[in-house]
């Protein structure tokens, strides 16, 4: 099947549609995929496209070159930025609008696919997934505590929402960073696998979600979730 | 006796050390360290102080001797031969704002470290803690139904705060006892350590903890206590404006003196321009 989307516009975003589903990778490896003021653009120009496509019956979210998301890019986002204040500005929105609001208004199932380290600004994706796979070898933390700041914009909500409170307040005041199975435990993950085995388990779950959505009326996954 | 210093009383023992650790201790073991009206008004007193306190960094709460603490001593709350009544009705009140308030709401991390035994009205203690770190041999037990009655005041709020819903239904129903490594998978317990650990692993993070920046820890425990409740568009309007105040604050006091000085010194006046 065709892509709906011109896959080659997006330069940070290595996308992929196959059989309804769209692969969306992090594509930044020199800096682990950090999200910056280019990349976040992208992800909000991407979902509003996802958003009404019926194509799309599910996105799969990973990270490319063995990490999912180091979290925001604190230099390019904040205090040593050298972009200029309109796009900054326009920046930091897009940022909020696309974890608070675009990715959980999604009507299609999200999947995760989280290898490597997995921190702060990364976990409301995780948040907003309907089902999260983790290599075993995957690390995860919240270090904004280690250099004297607070999970900030949705992250805090986000957290509240999906690990238990046990998880979030250790995580967060500790800033130690934690496995999978921790990660599983305290309601982040749904699913740990080995390494060698994370992106073909989420693949292959996306893929038999997608085949199963194809064969229903479009209606019933095109309703916005309430 | 002032009711803003920290210092040991009848009940509690207090320990500051140089690193801003402050090691309280619940320390009435000859009753298992469970709460009396006495000891109710000493927490109270202490949480007061230690919540103005700049030298304090981290919280750790603990019980002496054998076990940590075996809950409400209940027939000193309505013993009228000790204590009159009004003192009572006082004393029932503060039993639960200390555990409900004070404690939660201390702007220092806190490290509940639980060892022995913990039984019904601690487990307020517990979870009202931010980390709680036990020994694995600890036996908890919420064995109120076995007396015919139920988890009262704050502990059935704590238990649906802090366990998984199943494990709180399945322990206050049965009233059966249940280990550190139980605790832990039940969500009511960050982590369980082995006996002989439990100390050196608790004091580690402690110090861990007074390495980092006091202002954003307390900024970390009010934004995970506050947001649950807001929409999407209030927890990230209250946020940006924390980061704001995080920054401000973080610069030093320096700025608002400054502002409010030159207020006082009618350099500004509100309202009729400078």
């Amino acid at each position: 099947m065709a892509s709906p989307f011109a896959l080659n516009e997006f330069k940070q975003l290595s996308l992929n549609f196959d059989n309804g589903v769209l692969s969306l990778a992090l594509n930044r490896p020199e800096k682990k995929n950090a999200i910056g003021v280019d990349m976040t653009l992208e992800i909000e120009k991407l979902l509003k496209q996802v958003a009404v496509s019926s194509a799309v019956k599910v996105l799969l979210i990973r990270g490319m070159h063995g990490n999912f998301s180091t979290g925001m890019d604190m230099k390019d986002f904040f205090d040593h930025s050298d972009r200029d204040p309109a796009e900054l500005a326009r920046a930091r929105h897009a940022t909020n609008h696309w974890r608070s609001r675009q990715l959980r208004l999604l009507s299609q199932p999200i999947i995760c696919a989280v290898e490597g380290y997995c921190l702060g600004g990364a976990f409301p994706i995780l948040e907003c997934a309907t089902w999260v796979v983790a290599s075993d070898t995957a690390t995860f933390g919240l270090p904004e505590i280690n250099f004297g700041f607070v999970p900030g914009g949705p992250i805090a909500k986000s957290v509240g929402l999906a690990m238990t409170r046990r998880g979030a307040s250790y995580a967060s005041l500790s800033g130690r960073n934690f496995s999978a199975h921790q990660a599983k435990q305290w309601g982040l993950v749904s699913h740990v696998c080995t390494a060698d085995k994370c992106l073909a388990i989420a693949e292959e779950a996306a893929h038999a979600v997608a085949q199963h959505l194809s064969e229903q009326p479009t209606t019933d996954h095109q309703k916005p979730s309430t | 006796m002032s009711t803003k210093e920290i210092k040991s009383t009848k009940h509690i023992l207090v320990d500051l050390n140089d690193e801003g650790i402050l090691t309280i201790t619940m320390n009435r073991p000859q009753k298992k360290n469970a709460m009396n009206v006495e000891f109710t008004f000493e927490m109270q007193n202490l949480l007061m102080a230690v919540a103005a306190s700049k030298a304090v960094r981290v919280v750790i709460l603990k019980g002496a001797g054998d076990g940590f603490c075996a809950g409400m001593d209940i027939k000193d709350f309505f013993d009228l031969s000790e204590h009159d009544e009004d003192s009572l009705s006082s004393a029932k009140e503060v039993a639960n704002h200390w555990r409900v308030r004070l404690l939660r709401k201390l702007p220092q991390p806190t490290i509940a470290m639980v060892h022995g035994f913990c039984y019904g009205g601690a487990f307020a203690i517990v979870e009202a803690c931010d980390i709680a770190f036990c020994a694995d041999s600890t036996n908890f037990a919420l064995s109120e139904i076995n007396f015919g009655h139920f988890p009262a005041g704050p502990v059935a709020k704590s238990l649906a705060l802090a366990m998984h819903s199943r494990a709180a239904s399945y322990y206050s129903l049965s009233g059966r006892p249940f280990n550190g490594k139980e605790a832990e998978s039940s969500g009511f317990i960050t982590k369980s350590w082995p006996d002989g650990e439990l100390e050196a692993e608790t004091i580690k993070l402690a110090q861990e903890l007074v390495k980092k920046d006091p202002i954003a820890l307390q900024f970390t425990k009010e934004s995970l206590e506050h947001v649950k409740s807001m929409e999407w568009d209030a927890a990230l309007s209250y946020n940006s404006a924390k980061f704001a105040e995080l920054k401000t604050l973080q610069k030093g006091a320096s700025s608002r003196a400054t502002s409010v000085a030159n207020f006082l010194d009618g350099k500004f006046k509100p309202g009729l321009g400078s």
